[in-house]
């Protein structure tokens, strides 16, 4: 019957696990020398705005803010038929952004938004800044 | 689906090896609380939600009584239409969250040796649900809830393994029917209950 204990911690573990899995962090500790290290901390960093390019779509713009969509204060607005526009942004603040969709019988406005802001790990006793861009979601659901 | 799977083959095999016997379940009994943890995952063909509760448990009658926190793993993407412009729609990712008090009654009537028991459950969750869409300030779909729950019961010692239907409202989610899954464990029980 120790079975069923070992079966309860097991799916314990696995609760816990994907309770706690969106708690991620870019770790610390440990030495890989293959690894790429960027010991300049960013001041800023890019937004990567992914959209959707269906031949359904009339024209798209794209609205991108400092803060909340409807409480941020817009930073640039323009059209675009690409599926990803780039977009420099200072760290340490929110931004978000809205890409209205126009399509035959409907509009559709896709919202996402993101903090962004210098993150470090620590690679072979080193300090390294990720300048990952930030990837906003911002394509059409199915 | 596998956990489904797995924890009815264990019902099924633990039940054939093991020596049966009925038990009344609205026989009398004493107050006897144990203070308990659990967590819960309620899933359907939308949505998926994950909790943790703590509370405690009356291993004399039977009944529970605790609190529950509640969240959604990750974002969902949801469509929402315009109230006031036609053909107006907003997509968003939405996170949502629940805190509230659980209620419970067990009704066991069956048990096998090495203290398992079998039996069916009523419960009712209630409590405040809240939420965000990312990079909205403005969410406007808290709201109280209730969510009434029903299903089996496996215990084994001091485990529990739940497994049943749950009424919970989602705005944001067509179907309010769930499945709820749940795990949970009573500290400090006597080793000569039942």
């Amino acid at each position: 019957m120790t079975k069923i204990k070992y079966f309860g911690l097991i799916l314990s573990s696995i609760f816990l696990n994907l309770l706690f899995s969106a708690c991620g962090n870019d770790g610390g500790g440990g030495c890989d020398p293959d690894k790429i290290c960027y010991t300049e901390k960013p001041t800023v960093l890019f937004a990567d705005l992914k959209l959707s390019t269906r031949a359904d779509i009339d024209s798209l713009r794209v609205n991108y803010y400092r803060g909340n969509v409807d409480d941020g204060d817009l930073l640039i607005s323009f059209l675009t038929e690409v599926s990803n526009e780039y977009i420099e942004s200072p760290v340490g603040n929110n931004y978000s952004a809205e890409a209205i969709y126009y399509l035959n019988d409907k509009t559709i406005i896709v919202v996402d938004g993101h903090r962004i802001s210098a993150r470090s790990f620590t690679n072979c006793e080193e300090t390294c800044w990720n300048w990952d861009y930030i990837e906003f979601d911002m394509e059409l659901a199915d | 689906m596998r956990f489904l799977t797995l924890t009815v083959t264990l019902f099924l095999v633990m039940g054939l090896k093991a020596q049966t016997y009925t038990i009344n379940p609205f026989q009398g009994g004493y107050f006897d609380p144990h203070p308990s943890i659990g967590g819960n995952f309620i899933l359907n063909t939308d949505d998926f939600l994950m909790s943790v509760q703590g509370g405690l448990s009356d291993t004399g009658y039977d009944y529970y009584v605790g609190l529950e926190f509640g969240t959604r793993p990750g974002r969902k993407q949801i469509l929402v239409e315009d109230n006031e412009i036609n053909n107006l729609y907003y997509q968003y990712h939405e996170n949502i969250n629940f805190f509230g008090v659980n209620l419970e009654k067990k009704f066991y009537f069956l048990g096998f040796k090495e203290k398992q028991k079998v039996g069916l459950y009523a419960g009712m969750r209630s409590g405040f649900m809240w939420g965000n869409y990312r990079g909205v300030s403005d969410y406007g779909k808290n709201r109280w809830y209730i969510s009434p729950d029903l299903g089996a019961l496996y215990t084994y010692n001091n485990t529990s393994f739940k497994l049943g239907y749950t009424i919970l409202d989602i705005p944001s989610i067509e179907s309010s029917n769930f499945i709820n899954f749940e795990i949970s464990y009573i500290f400090n029980r006597h080793k000569n209950d039942d």
